[in-house]
């Protein structure tokens, strides 16, 4: 085996580990056969005399593939900090957008639910005032007053009739908004681990 | 020699190599080959693991049209030579224990 050959055979043997750390081997046993031939050895003796490839490949696996993997794990770690950092003017700006998202469908549905509620107690309102008020009217006009009556229990009984639905939408609104928020939260735990 | 024993030798070995002056891998290996035997591939982590333990330091120098890696011992490095020679004499004093007590002649 010439000296190409056996450095070929070593490369192939260290493929697993790091750039750095095959060069460095290389290097060194390179050094080695260069040393021995220039001392007199033939070629094929040189890299004869360093034994079996494939012993050489397993010792410089054990020795160096333990501290470089670690080296390699921090090394990629700092690499995302500062990804993280560098980026911030996009995620941060993403982030705040699908905040204010959740914020406005938040308040959207609490403004539906209050408006709502507001048109059933203007209906309830109304009606009770309507029907107690009514006597007053009567002293001066009776027909006018009985209207009254009629106006306000028909407006009362609207309200009640609203506030069933009211109630029954409100609590569908809810149920959606607190499945949107979900989605949307998922969606940005997803981002931030991508 | 008992491997293991060998294995504790070797380092401090590499480093009496480099004591009186630089050297390159394979003038470390003929010039300790008299008295222990260290191959192309036991040196090789030998020097990985003294140059993480800044107890030598690397540099290249040009020779022949190519780069040769010539190991500097540093002070620490010394050091652990001094080291060595002051818990050998511990070791002697084993030694002496285990003659005596298996080959000396008590009368």
């Amino acid at each position: 085996m010439n000296k190409s050959e056996f450095l070929e055979q070593l490369e192939s043997g260290l493929k697993d580990l790091p750039n750095s750390e095959i060069k460095k081997s290389l290097n060194y046993y390179s050094e080695m056969i260069d040393d021995r031939i220039e001392d007199g050895e033939s070629e094929s003796d040189a890299v004869a005399s360093l034994g079996s490839v494939d012993e050489i490949a397993v010792s410089v696996k054990s020795q160096t593939q333990l501290p470089t993997q670690t080296k390699q794990k921090s090394g990629y770690k700092i690499f995302i900090i500062i990804l993280l950092v560098l980026g911030s003017p996009i995620w941060l700006s993403i982030l705040l957008a699908l905040f204010s998202i959740i914020l406005a469908v938040y308040v959207t549905a609490a403004s539906i639910i209050i408006a709502l509620f507001s048109v059933v107690a203007s209906f309830l309102l109304g009606g009770t005032a309507a029907v107690f008020g009514s006597p007053i009217i009567m002293y001066s006009n009776i027909q006018t007053g009985i209207f009254c009556i009629g106006a306000g229990l028909i407006l009362f009984g609207f309200g009640v009739f609203l506030a069933y639905g009211t109630v029954k939408l409100s609590s569908l609104i809810i149920k959606f908004t607190a499945f949107c928020g979900r989605k949307l939260k998922s969606l940005i735990i997803k981002k931030k681990s991508a | 020699m008992d491997a293991q024993l060998k294995h504790g030798l070797l380092e401090v070995c590499v480093l009496t190599a480099l004591f009186k002056e630089d050297s390159y891998g394979y003038r470390i290996i003929k010039d300790t080959s008299p008295y222990i035997k260290i191959s192309e591939s036991t040196l090789y982590p030998i020097l990985r693991r003294l140059e993480s333990g800044n107890y030598l330091s690397v540099y290249s120098v040009e020779h022949n049209g190519r780069l040769r890696k010539y190991y500097k011992i540093t002070d620490s490095g010394k050091k652990k030579i001094e080291e060595f020679l002051d818990g050998w004499n511990e070791v002697m004093n084993i030694h002496n224990y285990i003659v005596t007590e298996t080959r000396g002649k008590d009368e």
